[in-house]
């Protein structure tokens, strides 16, 4: 229960949040940071203090060129405050289905997931789905391990749409998988469609085109999410905190230029 | 007047082998002269109806063999899959019935000659539809269909795809078939063999594969090649295919199909043979 609402909060936080961006200044958490390249890793160690007790912290990234939001950490906080250290190992993501793929995706890690579920639930995309061609759309969150496959996919009420045959063999391993998909799967192969989500500076939050899921569950619809090499930046990194009055701050980095391996032999 | 020796030594034999077992029959016509002749091959009424549903999904290897059909219609299906995640699912609908017999046969030798004819008209109707969807991921599958329409075919075959998904339909029509041959007894040569089959074929395929992928067809016209095609993939490949052949024809000689201009005594000029029926040589 609390990771559906915990994901949910994060999704409302997307989309409302970083659409202010800059927009809130004054009482709040007041957020303090320094970043470095280590190799092809920014090590980001941020101070964040307020008041009221934290509820949360998220990382964005940013490619300063074309202001969209290329990587995306989000903390739970239980204190006034933390000292927190984030790793961006340059990269963004991509979200494929087989046939075409999309980036830079809008990925987050989860938290705070029974460990039931927390290996086949690392990351999660919000996305829009439609169950069949023409229906109305739902807001859902589609789950993935750690390796990028996809397991799950839920609404925001927590109900659930798919589950993959790893996944259900864990939680209930005398369940035939079978039996399960014919009662209990309400995708619908070559016409269920999910429409994910990428983030813009200036555009806010917009939908990729809609990936239409034309493979088996048992193949987990061969979707899946994949680290790429982000390009030569520069990178803006923004930190936003939350307390428990609902107040955000958000702090902004200059534009951060990764090291190039040049550079390092000239030095 | 000399008397042709080989006319004489050679051996005319018209038969029609009748298998009767009710509610099937099977008829061969043939015609020997010699070593070499003429035959329809054996051609079977049935009234059959034949419903395949089914699916599977899961984990684990997979093997397949499918053999079923009539008439010349018939469908054939190899698949071998090592360990990996497989979802299938498929319906196969075979029917024939004997609502309308065989007309015919006409055996008869023309006037003033030593050319036989034989016509066959047979009216067996036979559809076979079968389609199947496929999802597999794994170490390897090779999986090989053919469907076959009384010499017309269409296939495709995969080798050793660690991914292959495949959505297949084939829908098999028979409606009739009509045989005519034209044998000169005198030189031992088979002046006319008209196979001429009312048919359709119509085959849908849309795939997405790795490996290697062959597609074939031929479309026959009468005994003859009219089109014929084969083709290879090795590689990542998504195929999307639609083949539809139809052989539709009309058979003149069949009474009515013809004014009734001249004849006065509504029969033709032939003239009666006695032929061998032997049921027991099939």
């Amino acid at each position: 229960m609390w990771s559906r609402l915990l994901a949910g909060a994060l999704l409302v936080s997307i989309l409302f949040g970083v659409i202010c961006i800059s927009s809130v200044q004054g009482q709040g958490p007041s957020i303090t940071f320094a970043a470095k390249w280590e190799k092809d890793n920014l090590i980001i160690d941020a101070r964040i203090a307020d008041a009221e007790e934290l509820t949360s912290a998220t990382l964005y990234v940013i490619d300063a060129k074309s202001r969209d939001v290329v990587w995306t950490e989000h903390r739970i906080l239980r204190a006034r405050e933390a000292n927190l250290s984030f790793l961006w190992p340059r990269q963004s993501w991509r979200i494929s289905n087989g046939t075409n793929f999309i980036e830079p995706a809008v990925v987050v890690n989860t938290i705070d997931l029974p460990p039931e579920e927390a290996p086949y639930m690392v990351y999660s995309a919000p996305c829009q789905m439609a169950l069949n061609q023409g229906e109305d759309e739902t807001t859902a969150l589609a789950y993935f391990d750690e390796k990028g496959r996809f397991h799950s996919l839920r609404d925001l009420s927590g109900k659930e749409y798919y589950r993959s045959m790893e996944f259900l063999r864990s939680a209930s391993p005398t369940t035939p998988y079978g039996r399960y998909v014919k009662n209990n799967i309400t995708l619908v192969v070559g016409q269920t469609a999910l429409r994910f989500f990428w983030l813009n500076l200036d555009h806010g939050l917009n939908t990729f085109p809609a990936m239409v899921l034309d493979r088996s569950p048992i193949q987990h619809y061969t979707l899946i999410i994949e680290r790429r090499a982000s390009g030569e930046g520069p990178f803006v990194v923004e930190i936003e905190a939350e307390d428990l009055a609902g107040v955000k701050a958000k702090e902004f980095s200059e534009p951060i230029s990764p090291i190039r391996k040049t550079d390092v032999k000239a030095s | 007047m000399p008397v042709d020796s080989r006319a004489i030594n050679s051996l005319l034999l018209i038969s029609v082998m009748i298998l009767l077992s009710s509610p099937a029959a099977g008829r061969s016509y043939q015609i020997t002269e010699g070593e070499s002749g003429w035959t329809t091959g054996l051609r079977q009424s049935n009234n059959i109806s034949l419903n395949i549903t089914g699916s599977a999904i899961g984990e684990g290897s997979y093997q397949r063999y499918t053999e079923m059909g009539i008439l010349y219609v018939h469908m054939r299906e190899r698949i071998a899959a090592h360990r990996g995640t497989l979802d299938t699912s498929e319906h196969i609908h075979l029917e024939a019935n004997t609502s309308n017999d065989v007309n015919g046969p006409n055996y008869g030798k023309y006037p003033g000659g030593q050319i036989f004819y034989i016509i066959v008209n047979e009216s067996w109707p036979v559809s076979l539809t079968a389609s199947r969807n496929m999802d597999y991921l794994g170490e390897g599958i090779s999986e090989s269909e053919i469907f076959g329409n009384n010499l017309d075919y269409v296939g495709a075959a995969y080798w050793q795809a660690k991914d292959l998904k495949k959505d297949r339909s084939c829908s098999l029509a028979l409606q009739n078939a009509f045989f005519r041959a034209l044998i000169n007894d005198a030189s031992h040569t088979i002046i006319l063999d008209e196979f001429q089959p009312n048919k359709l074929t119509d085959y849908r395929l849309n795939s997405r594969s790795d490996g290697m992928a062959t597609l074939r067809h031929r479309q026959a016209n009468d005994r003859v090649t009219a089109a014929e095609s084969t083709e290879s993939y090795i590689g990542r490949f998504m195929i999307k295919r639609h083949l539809n052949m139809t052989n539709t024809y009309t058979n003149l000689t069949r009474s009515g199909a013809w004014p009734d201009c001249c004849a006065i005594s509504g029969s033709l000029p032939f003239e009666e043979m006695v032929f061998s029926v032997n049921p027991d040589e099939y």
